[in-house]
């Protein structure tokens, strides 16, 4: 889930005793215990909390509550072959075989799906529908109506793991020992392996009996999970409970576990409500062990608005773009047959101008009008000629350049369709500039030149035919 | 609040982006296809410009002899003398023939031995100079032994009505 909230509230629920705590999402900020009660509230606390949330409106905020562990079920599932594909289609129906209710009567999640040594195993979480239920009318007795809730060990685990993280091989226990109840997790590397409630805390912890019995249970959760008992184990308090004080010591001492097992304090956990707090940034980073139980039938309806909005947004879009490709489609193939239509138009236009209205055949317009006007040119050229004046114009440029390159002219013969010059020049190349023009003029030219003889003088021939009469 | 899941919303935008990729896809090939002949076309546009503005010089020009006062023969033997200064000019009709309507073209050959060759610049101005102008059509120039003179052979043509 991207997040796009900076602030959050969580709900922590320790037993009767609710905490509601604000955390900023930026840059993992600061967590902050802003009220709290042991339920029900009295009028003064109600009111105190309608308060804080009426100012924490303007922030714009994400509420977000818990799936206590009592309330869940938490699964490791596997199959008996490692295809993922085919296993997610499993994992529903072995997970409802594991329920003592109907799957079809609960709201479900199945993460951390992946294969090993040969087997497809998978996380499932799931909380029954009148849970769920009863969990949003305990939070709108409050005034919340929280947009995310989430499975409050998953959450706890996974700000463990990024306050402290695990050496690859380490064996992990975390105990978030509250004051009215112990949440245990253990895991293997990053991976949970289990997780269950004790419904006991540090409140109710003051006999050695009672510490005792705390300790038995919490062993009985470690044998369960923990399958290599020489295999290091790093066991972490956090907690409003779990304060180093004389109580831990008791615990600690009470649980008779071996020396190879240390004790921490998870003191970068918020140890007020570290619950909250983990519910709170979970929110904040991408991970795929979120997962809010706030689906279908209980979505939150700012949520299915905002679906709505984005649906919406989207199809329009798609509508846009698809009239966007017809119009600019059509238009295009209109602007190719018009600019079809004007050209022959004009083509049209111009042939007629030529021929005085007589058409053309299509394609064919070009030699229908040299034909016409070839025609035409036989009698009207002349009149055309007479205005051009060639031979006289030619016959200038040629004298101009013989001027300019010192040629004496001995004898010229020009005509319409072919001419012949004899002259002589103090240089080889000087005739070759009489070749240009005539050349222009449609003139086929041959340059014989003689090598300087006595005279010092390169006598030469030119001759041209003309290629086309102009 | 229900969420609608209706497809047909999807589907209908869809096929519109669908059959919008159909019309540019035919656009496309229609451009494609035409392209080639856009340009034939316009070549022979181009060309027919071209060809238009021969026809149109050559109209011109025959819209001009129409606009001549006097449309009957100069005589260009009136320029004679412009020959003559040192040499002797002979002068030879070559015959004439029809143009269109009543318009004739008629050649005449002078030739002159020992001619200035300068005068021949200031022969043909005023040849062309009348109306109805004599220009020149041919010539054959051999140097004499002094320069800037020699024989000379000149053909000119004058249309006339």
């Amino acid at each position: 889930m991207k997040n796009r909230f900076r602030t959050a509230y969580a709900l922590e629920l320790d037993g009767p005793l609710a905490m509601l705590v604000r955390t900023d999402l930026r840059r993992r900020g600061k967590s902050r215990v802003i009220w709290q009660a042991t339920l029900p509230p009295t009028e003064v606390e109600r009111r105190e909390l309608e308060g804080l949330l009426v100012a924490a409106a303007g922030e714009h905020p994400v509420f977000t509550a818990p799936v206590c562990l009592a309330d869940s079920v938490f699964r490791w599932l596997s199959t008996p072959f490692p295809s993922l594909r085919k296993a997610v289609r499993v994992f529903p129906a072995l997970l409802n075989t594991q329920l003592p209710f109907d799957l079809a009567q609960c709201q479900y999640a199945l993460l951390s799906v992946h294969a090993k040594e040969g087997e497809a195993r998978a996380l499932a979480v799931a909380v029954r529908h009148e849970t769920l239920r009863r969990i949003l009318e305990q939070c709108a007795a409050l005034g919340l109506d929280p947009q995310i809730i989430q499975h409050e060990g998953i959450a706890l685990w996974q700000e463990a793991l990024t306050a402290h993280p695990p050496a690859t091989s380490e064996s992990r226990m975390l105990v978030c020992l509250g004051r009215n109840r112990t949440l245990l997790l253990y895991g293997e590397g990053p991976m949970l392996c289990g997780a269950q409630q004790i419904a006991s805390g540090a409140d109710g912890l003051h006999t050695q009996p009672e510490c005792d019995a705390w300790a038995a249970k919490a062993r009985l959760f470690l044998h369960a999970h923990r399958k290599e008992a020489e295999k290091p184990l790093n066991w972490m308090w956090c907690g409003p409970g779990a304060a180093p004080t004389e109580l831990r010591t008791t615990l600690q001492q009470a649980l008779n576990l071996p020396e190879s097992i240390t004790f921490q304090q998870a003191d970068r956990l918020f140890a007020a409500a570290p619950v909250a707090q983990a519910l709170a940034r979970l929110i904040a980073t991408p991970s795929t062990a979120f997962h809010n139980f706030r689906t279908e039938a209980f979505a939150h309806p700012k949520a299915l608005q905002q679906d709505t909005k984005i649906r919406r947004n989207t199809l329009l879009w798609l509508y846009l773009l698809g009239l966007f490709l017809c119009l600019t489609g059509i238009l295009w193939q209109a602007m190719v047959y018009r600019q079809n239509d004007v050209l022959d138009r004009q083509i049209e236009q111009t042939v007629s101008q030529i021929t005085g209205g007589v058409s053309a055949p299509k394609a064919q317009e070009v030699p229908f009008v040299s034909r016409i006007l070839e025609e035409r040119r036989d009698t009207l050229g002349a009149f055309s000629d007479m205005a051009a004046r060639p031979t006289e114009a030619l016959l200038f440029q040629i004298l101009h350049i013989a001027s300019e390159n010192r040629i004496t002219i001995e004898h010229l013969a020009l005509q319409t369709d072919g001419l012949e010059l004899k002259g002589y020049a103090d240089r080889w190349d000087a005739a070759t500039h009489l070749g240009k023009p005539l050349q222009t003029s449609g003139y086929q030219i041959d340059l014989q030149r003689r090598e300087a003889g006595a005279d010092e003088m390169v006598h030469f021939t030119l001759k041209g035919i003309r290629r086309e009469k102009k | 609040m229900k969420k609608n899941k209706s497809p047909i919303p999807w589907i209908i935008a869809l096929a519109l982006i669908a059959l919008g990729t159909a019309f540019l896809w035919h656009a496309s090939a229609t451009a494609r296809a035409t392209e080639k002949r856009l340009l034939r076309k316009q070549d022979t546009l181009k060309t027919l410009w071209v060809l238009h503005a021969q026809a149109h010089q050559d109209e011109a020009a025959m819209q001009q002899y129409n606009a001549f006062p006097d449309k009957s023969r100069q005589p260009i033997e009136k320029l004679r003398p412009l020959l003559e200064q040192q040499s002797v000019s002979q002068w030879t009709p070559l015959g004439a023939e029809p143009v269109v309507d009543a318009w004739v073209r008629e050649t005449i050959r002078i030739t002159a031995t020992n001619l200035n060759f300068s005068a021949l610049t200031v022969f043909f101005n005023q040849a062309a100079a009348l109306q109805n102008p004599w220009i020149l059509q041919a010539i054959d120039l051999t140097a004499g032994s002094s320069t800037g003179t020699g024989k000379a052979s000149l053909v000119l043509t004058s249309i006339h009505d």
